[in-house]
């Protein structure tokens, strides 16, 4: 299966914790949460690019 | 009479295990060509394929569909024929032919050429591609668009030729970790038609196979009409897969460049074009939107932190009344005492 829906999920979470955060719609210990996770997700988009390398297979 | 031959096989004999340099073989075949009566003023019937010219000399390719010659009329003695050759044109050639010796190359030289009209490859393609347009195979809203981080890409095409390692490495250059299943295919002459659609509905029935990229790297028209025909164009259109081509060519566009989701010149540009880079989408999105989260976090940090302060100030205060009251007091209490002094001194 392709990763654009794994990758494209996350990054739109991230920009949607960059908005809460423009519009102060938290306080400070959701926002230190919202941060976190935030961070997280952009961790785990480096590791699905990040996989061990591809391998050909020939079918004759 | 009969001393001839025997002296010419005695000579031919003598030269076998003579080792000839390139030079001196193509001279001999040259020779060859040349004095053979049966080889020179042929006539020969034909469709024009590859057309193209420059300032001194016109190029093409007759072929029957079957097999091909090379061609060549020089562009002034083109001029002064009555011909205006096209891709399609079926003609009769009068021709010598011409061995290049340098180049070990045969070219038909034509000096009289006869429009037959337009020859039976360039009607039946003409015909095939309009039922599929008819049918909406080429329409815009058919189109699926390849995925940009596909975990399996699978490219049908021969194992012996080049086209696969220009797609691997364009692939694994863009992104490393992809994984490539390629489906061998014989990709000229009559087996190429069912031999590209086998492929192609193999790779897509595969699990996890996210785009197809059906490719070889060019060549001439005739040694690319297994892409021109319904077998292949139907596999393209039916297959659930994304359907790249990578034809390699630039000329007249093939039907399945038409019917394919996505059509590349070149191998090398289907796998760089069927998934993003790797790098450059790090670089291009993930850090810009990490230094965004981190600038809108410090920002909002900052804002709240400002209020924690104020907080801590106003709880910090002693409780009662604010201090203004108590200095407003203390006034009136001493204007009270300087009253009753008043008073007292009999100054008031």
């Amino acid at each position: 299966m392709a990763n654009d829906a794994e990758i494209h999920d996350r990054l739109s979470r991230v920009e949607e914790i960059i908005e809460q955060f423009d519009a102060d719609e938290c306080d400070l210990d959701e926002g230190t949460a919202l941060h976190e996770e935030g961070k997280e997700l952009l961790t785990e988009v480096r590791e699905i690019l990040d996989e061990e390398s591809g391998e050909v297979v020939e079918i004759e | 009479m009969a001393d001839a031959p025997d002296a010419e096989r005695q000579a031919a004999e003598s030269d076998v295990g003579e080792v000839l340099s390139v030079s001196q073989l193509n001279d001999r075949i040259a020779s060859v060509v040349q004095d053979t009566s049966a080889l020179n003023g042929v006539r020969c019937i034909g469709e024009v394929t590859d057309l193209h010219q420059n300032s001194t000399t016109l190029y093409f390719t007759l072929t029957n569909g079957e097999a091909e010659l090379p061609c060549m009329i020089w562009a002034n003695r083109y001029r002064e024929m009555d011909a205006d050759l096209e891709d399609g044109t079926e003609v009769i050639l009068e021709s010598d032919i011409d061995y290049w010796v340098e180049g070990g190359k045969i070219d038909l030289m034509p000096w009289e050429v006869i429009v037959v009209g337009d020859g039976d490859q360039a009607a039946a393609v003409e015909r095939l591609r309009s039922e599929p347009k008819e049918r909406g195979w080429f329409d815009d809203e058919q189109k699926q668009q390849p995925p940009a981080f596909p975990e399996r890409v699978g490219v049908v095409t021969s194992l012996r030729g080049d086209a696969r390692y220009d797609i691997q490495n364009a692939i694994h250059g863009q992104d490393p970790t992809v994984d490539i299943l390629v489906k061998d295919a014989t990709v000229q002459g009559s087996e190429a038609p069912t031999s590209i659609a086998n492929g192609i509905h193999y790779l897509d029935r595969s699990e996890d196979v996210d785009a197809i990229i059906v490719g070889r790297g060019g060549g001439s028209d005739s040694n690319l009409q297994a892409f021109n025909t319904e077998r292949v164009a139907e596999a393209i259109f039916t297959a659930n897969t994304p359907v790249v081509t990578a034809i390699g060519h630039t000329d007249d566009r093939l039907i399945a460049d038409q019917v394919a989701d996505v059509a590349t010149i070149t191998p090398t540009a289907a796998g760089e074009y069927i998934l993003n880079s790797r790098p450059e989408f790090l670089a291009s999105e993930t850090e810009p939107l990490e230094q965004q989260l981190d600038a809108a976090y410090e920002t909002f940090q900052q804002d709240h932190e400002q209020e924690l302060a104020e907080a801590v100030d106003e709880a910090a205060a002693p409780e009662g009344l604010p201090p203004i009251y108590y200095k407003i007091a203390i006034v009136v209490l001493l204007l009270l005492l300087l009253v009753i002094t008043g008073f007292w001194l009999g100054v008031i």
